[in-house]
Order: structure tokens, then sequence, then C-alpha cells
């Protein structure tokens, strides 16, 4: 089977011929893997040894090596073109919804519903193990919803407001 | 002289447990007491007996002297030890637990009271040999006067909280137009994290070097210190990296910031182990920053360049024994570093991460210390700090020290949090790291987050081709079907091979 491996910021097609043998650009590799615990691997890819984990978290894959976490992202041929036609939409997209980077408790909210926000600018205070932290708007335009309230408790990811 | 038998730890994670361990090599009984999240902790395990406080928050746990002194009272423990943070330089702590008639395990709380608090120990200091930074010598709630103030110290001014410590309610102004917001910022964030909003103002040095000596006094006047430890790796003014001894001092500095140290504890008739902090600036002059009355979480360090354990000096010194050793007895033993491994996205501004600890595995091998109190499947929660624990490595001379940890580094698997571990790398193989040449702005000079990336193109490739066939993996145990888009289509049964990761 073929894939499209991407990894920071690299691309790699990788045809998979069988369980422990991998060909990049028609050289064969054959890999030696071994499961170990909590989702961790041993791989020997030629004599290089590699221990790594893979987890997949809210639909995206990880991988994690030497306690650097890289996105790991593996299509095949179908999945490319969903993901192709995604893109084209997220490029007509206007709006986004401000996620809460950590649970916390919302300390401020410095702007209001019908607000127009600068993008880089403060739009509300977190306060997550006795710090504040600041929150900033990622793009320019419109507060259109505000979905949470002062001295509220959030969890990890939950959307606070939206911007367009 | 009265001998210790039985300790009650009034602290949680990492430092509970390395109390716990010194207690067992002295013989002496332990009891831990836990906040309701902390059922399952290694200091709960590893103690002899373990006291619930009912409660989840610190406020309604840790923090509650009334709760801590009746499950000592209730266990029999004949001393506490608050370990740091938390209740260990509270006064009336220290008080409470005096008139109970136990022991506690740390200074008295007149030196808590004199030392502990920042613009009181600059008063008592003020004329004596301690050089001391210009600041405002109250603490200070008028905005209008602290603006005056700030202004004839001069910009850049520094703001910390009066009760504060670990950063916390600190912030640099740099420009007169931003103090009022500073003002309240650190005003708020101190009455968060010590109940207490008093704030002073300091003048903020540049290119400073945090630099602290560890000072251990017995309470028949003997005092000694323990040499420096060199602290200028910090983010949020917080530490990060910890080494001993200083690679900047000069012997005769050494000297000099050691005796302004001593003189420090004995003008506040201090007694136990505390640590003087100073902040020593680009020409080299150095100026008090303020007395820490407790173990401090780095104490490590100087533990393995002296050879001494502070929680048994400590628990010695309460006993009321005498030191038994002088400064000329003391010498320095090669070079320690130490990492502290923190849930935090170094990707991210380190922001503090929380999550379930899948796996932990620690190093070990030639000069490598770990202390934690982290096991394998336990929760970094919201409610206390997110350090999970301290990688310590000792060698001979600084480069092997730094080497070693590199080492260790590598070898520290930690799995379920984003951690420093990384960023621990970076600072460790950068060369003005390993000049010893840096100050307090390291990270701010030096560190962008794309840094710490692995980008050797061989690693990479393998990495895809590993990661491929781990995916391949899972789907053949699964003996399901192919679905590798990741849009959050994971099937209920794959859930399982997967550990997804919950938030």
């Amino acid at each position: 089977m073929k894939y499209l491996v991407k990894i920071k910021d690299q691309e790699y097609n990788l045809h998979v011929t069988g369980f422990l043998e991998t060909a990049e650009n028609g050289n064969r590799q054959t890999i030696d893997l071994v499961p170990l615990d909590a989702n961790r691997f041993s791989a020997l890819i030629g004599t290089k040894s590699y221990v790594f984990e893979i987890y997949q978290q809210n639909g995206e894959k990880f991988l994690v090596y030497k306690n650097h976490t890289f996105p790991l992202v593996v299509e095949d041929e179908r999945d490319r073109l969903v993901s192709h036609m995604k893109q084209v939409n997220r490029e007509t997209q206007t709006f986004a919804d401000i996620k809460a980077p950590m649970p916390g408790l919302v300390s401020k909210i410095l702007v209001t519903e019908g607000g127009v926000v600068q993008k880089g600018q403060t739009i509300l205070v977190l306060e997550a193990m006795k710090m504040e932290n600041d929150v900033k708007a990622p793009i320019a335009g419109e507060v259109s919803r505000i979905l949470v309230t002062e001295k509220q408790n959030v969890e990890k990811n939950s959307i606070l407001m939206r911007i367009g | 002289m009265k001998r210790i038998k039985k300790v009650l730890v009034a602290n949680r994670g990492e430092i509970a447990v390395r109390i716990i361990r010194t207690c067992k090599d002295l013989g002496i009984q332990t009891v831990a007491v836990f906040s309701e999240t902390d059922r399952k902790s290694l200091h709960v395990r590893m103690a002899d007996e373990a006291v619930s406080l009912n409660g989840v928050k610190s406020s309604e746990t840790y923090l509650v002297i009334d709760k801590i002194i009746a499950a000592a009272k209730l266990t029999g423990a004949d001393a506490i030890h608050p370990g740091y943070g938390f209740l260990s330089e509270n006064a009336l702590f220290a008080e409470a637990v005096e008139a109970a008639g136990i022991i506690f395990i740390g200074p008295s709380a007149d030196s808590i009271r004199k030392m502990g608090d920042k613009t009181t120990a600059r008063k008592l200091l003020k004329g004596s040999k301690v050089p001391l930074a210009p600041g405002t010598e109250d603490s200070i709630e008028d905005l209008t006067e602290a603006k005056r103030l700030a202004a004839e110290i001069g910009y850049p001014v520094l703001i910390k909280a009066s009760a504060g410590g670990g950063g916390k309610g600190m912030r640099i102004v740099h420009d007169p137009a931003d103090f009022e917001k500073s003002m309240h910022a650190s005003q708020n964030e101190a009455r968060n994290a010590f109940g207490d909003s008093r704030v002073y103002i300091e003048k903020y040095l540049e290119n400073p070097r945090h630099i602290e000596f560890q000072i251990l006094a017995d309470q028949h006047g003997n005092t000694v210190h323990l040499f420096e430890r060199e602290c200028s790796i910090q983010r949020r003014h917080q530490k990060v990296i910890e080494e001993a001894p200083s690679s900047v001092l000069t012997p005769e500095m050494r000297q000099k910031m050691g005796e302004a140290a001593i003189e420090v504890a004995k003008i506040g008739t201090y007694y136990g182990a505390g640590t003087v902090e100073f902040l020593v600036d680009k020409h080299r002059n150095f100026y008090f920053l303020e007395m820490n009355t407790r173990l401090q979480v780095e104490h490590p360090v100087t533990e393995l360049i002296t050879g001494l354990d502070l929680v048994r000096e400590q628990i010695r010194i309460a006993e009321g024994e005498t030191l038994g050793f002088e400064q000329k007895d003391l010498k320095i033993n090669g070079h320690a570093v130490e990492c502290r491994v923190y849930a935090e996205d170094p990707m991210n501004n380190f922001l503090p991460d929380t999550g379930m600890v899948h796996l932990h595995r620690v190093p070990t091998g030639p000069g490598v210390r770990v202390d934690s109190g982290i096991v394998d499947g336990m929760e970094v929660s919201v409610h206390f700090d997110p350090m999970i624990s301290k990688l310590v490595t000792w060698d001979r001379d600084r480069n092997g020290a730094i080497a070693r940890m590199c080492r260790a580094l590598e070898e520290y698997t930690l799995s379920g949090v984003q951690t420093t571990l990384p960023f621990c790398q970076f600072v460790m193989k950068h060369p003005v790291f390993q000049s010893g040449n840096f100050d307090t702005h390291f990270i701010q000079n030096y560190f962008k987050p794309e840094h710490i990336e692995i980008d050797d193109p061989e690693t990479i490739q393998n990495l895809a081709i590993g990661g491929l066939n781990a995916i391949h993996w899972f789907i053949r145990e699964e003996k399901s079907e192919p679905s590798l888009s990741g849009n959050g289509a994971e099937k209920q049964g794959s859930l399982n091979l997967w550990k997804v990761r919950r938030k």
C-alpha cells in the first residue's frame, strides 16, 4: 500500500510491502519493529536503533522521539483528496474559535460581543496554576460570541469565544 | 537533647518523598498527609502512616494549619517538616506547631517573620555590610505613591510580592505607562498565590545573574555557608536549571558573598537551613535579593558538591545538636547541575500542561540522581505546581556534569504530558550555557521554540518509516480496515490499542 507520510515539513512517499518492509523511492528498507509498552515501539532500521511513542489526540497523530513531539500525518491516496478539499475550504474561512490553551479560570474578559479586535490583541486572561496567561486574538475581526464569563472554570480546548 | 522519633511531612510530591527518604535513613517514623487527588501518590505509599486532609485544593488541604496539626496529634508525630512552598515560610504555622508541643523542622517563627518578609529583611539589613539594591523599604499599596517611588528609583523597576517567592506576582516595568497595569497584575497574583496582596518596588538590574548561598546554622550560634548555587536560567522568573558551583565566582568573590550570607543569617538570628539570594550585575557587584527561610527546590546540587544531606542536617539542628563542623572543613567537590522537569510546553511559551502520565522511566547510571514524586498512571492536575521531578547530575568538573546531563535527559522517558525536557536538552548543548557566560535573560535572548527541534534528515526519514509501520501494527492488531485519515474518526474498538490521550 502506498502512503504519503508528513513529518516535520518533510514528505515521504512510502510503500509498505509487508509488515516489516518499507520501500522508499525504490529503495527497500527492512525494519524490525517491536511494540514495547504504553504505545512505544523499538525500531531497528538498517542498524540504527530508535525508540519512539505514537499517540493520537483529537484525531491527530503524534510521534514522540527523545522527548520531542512530532505531528505525524499519514495519508493514502483517498485521504489526500479529502484533505485537499478541506484545504480549499479553510482558505475561505474568516472566523476563529478561541480555545482555552489549558484548563483554568477565566480571570478577565477584555472584549465585548460586537467589539472589533486586532490580530495579537489580548482578549482574555486565563489563570492557571496561579499564573495569569494572556489569550490573544489569532485573527482580526469582530467578536461575534463570548461563551464564558469571568470567574468561570474552563477545560482545556473548550471554546471561549468566536471572532468573525 | 530531644531525639525526633516521628516526622509528619506537611507537603506533597517530590519533596515529601525526598524528606521521607532521609527519615528512613535515620530510622525515624514518617507520616504523610494528602489531598483527595493525592491518595495514590508516592509519598502516601512510602510513609509509615498517612492522614487524609479531606479536600482537593491546596487551600482546603496542605495550607490548613489546623488540619495538619490535628494529623500530627492523631499520629503522635513529634516533629513537622514543612518542605518548600505551602506553609514552609508561614510564621503562624511555625508558631502553631511549637504551641502544640511539636518540633518545627525549620527556623523560629521570629526568624521567618524577620527574614521571610522581604521588606522587613531589607529594613533589618540596612546599615549592615550586606549590599542592598535600591528599592522601597515598605510594601506599598497606593498607586500614585508607588509610581512616584518607581520614578525615583529609576526605570526599569521590578514590582514584587512581599510575601512572595517562586516568581509569582513579579513584574518588570520598563515604561512608566505600563506601571498601573503591572502593579494590578502583581497584586492579583500575589493575593491568589499567597493570600497577601502587598507588593514592593526595587531597581531592576540589567544582565543580572541569580546566585544564592546555602546557609546552615545550629541553635548555638554556629553558622556556615555551603557555597553557592547559580540559578540564572529562568522562565517567568522561575528557575528551571541550577548548578553548583557558579562558573562566574572567583574564590575571593565567593568568600565575600559567603560572609555576607552568614551576616544575613546572623542578623536574622537564624537557625536551620536557609538560602540567601543575591543578584550579581555585569560589573560583578552583588546585591542582597531575599532570604528563603526553608529548604530550596534546588538543594540537591549543594548536597552533591558537599556530600551533606541537608534534610538530615535540618533534623539534627531541630533536635538541638551542634553543626559539628566549621567553614574551613567545607570544600567544593566537583560540579552538579539540576534540570527541573515541568509539565509545560516549551514550544508554546511554557504553558502548563495537564494530563495522565502514562509512563515515567527515569535515567540512572554514573552521577545521576532523580528526585520525583510521580509514578506511572498519575495525574498532573491544575490544583498544584506542575513540577514533575528534578534531574541532577554530578561529575568532577562542569563539562563532565553537563555531558552526563545530556545523556540523562536523552534517557528520560515521560509520556502523557509535554515537558521541559527538550528545552533542558537545548540549554545543555548551547555554547553560551556551556561557556558559563550567561545571565537571567538567557531564555529570551537565545531560545526560540524551533531551536529545540530535531532536524537530522536521516533521523526524520527513519521516524517517518518507523511511524508508518507502527500505525500499520495498530491496524493489523485491530484486524480492521486501514482508516488512517486523522479526522477524529477513531473507532470505539481501537481505543484500547491507541490509548487515546484523555485531556
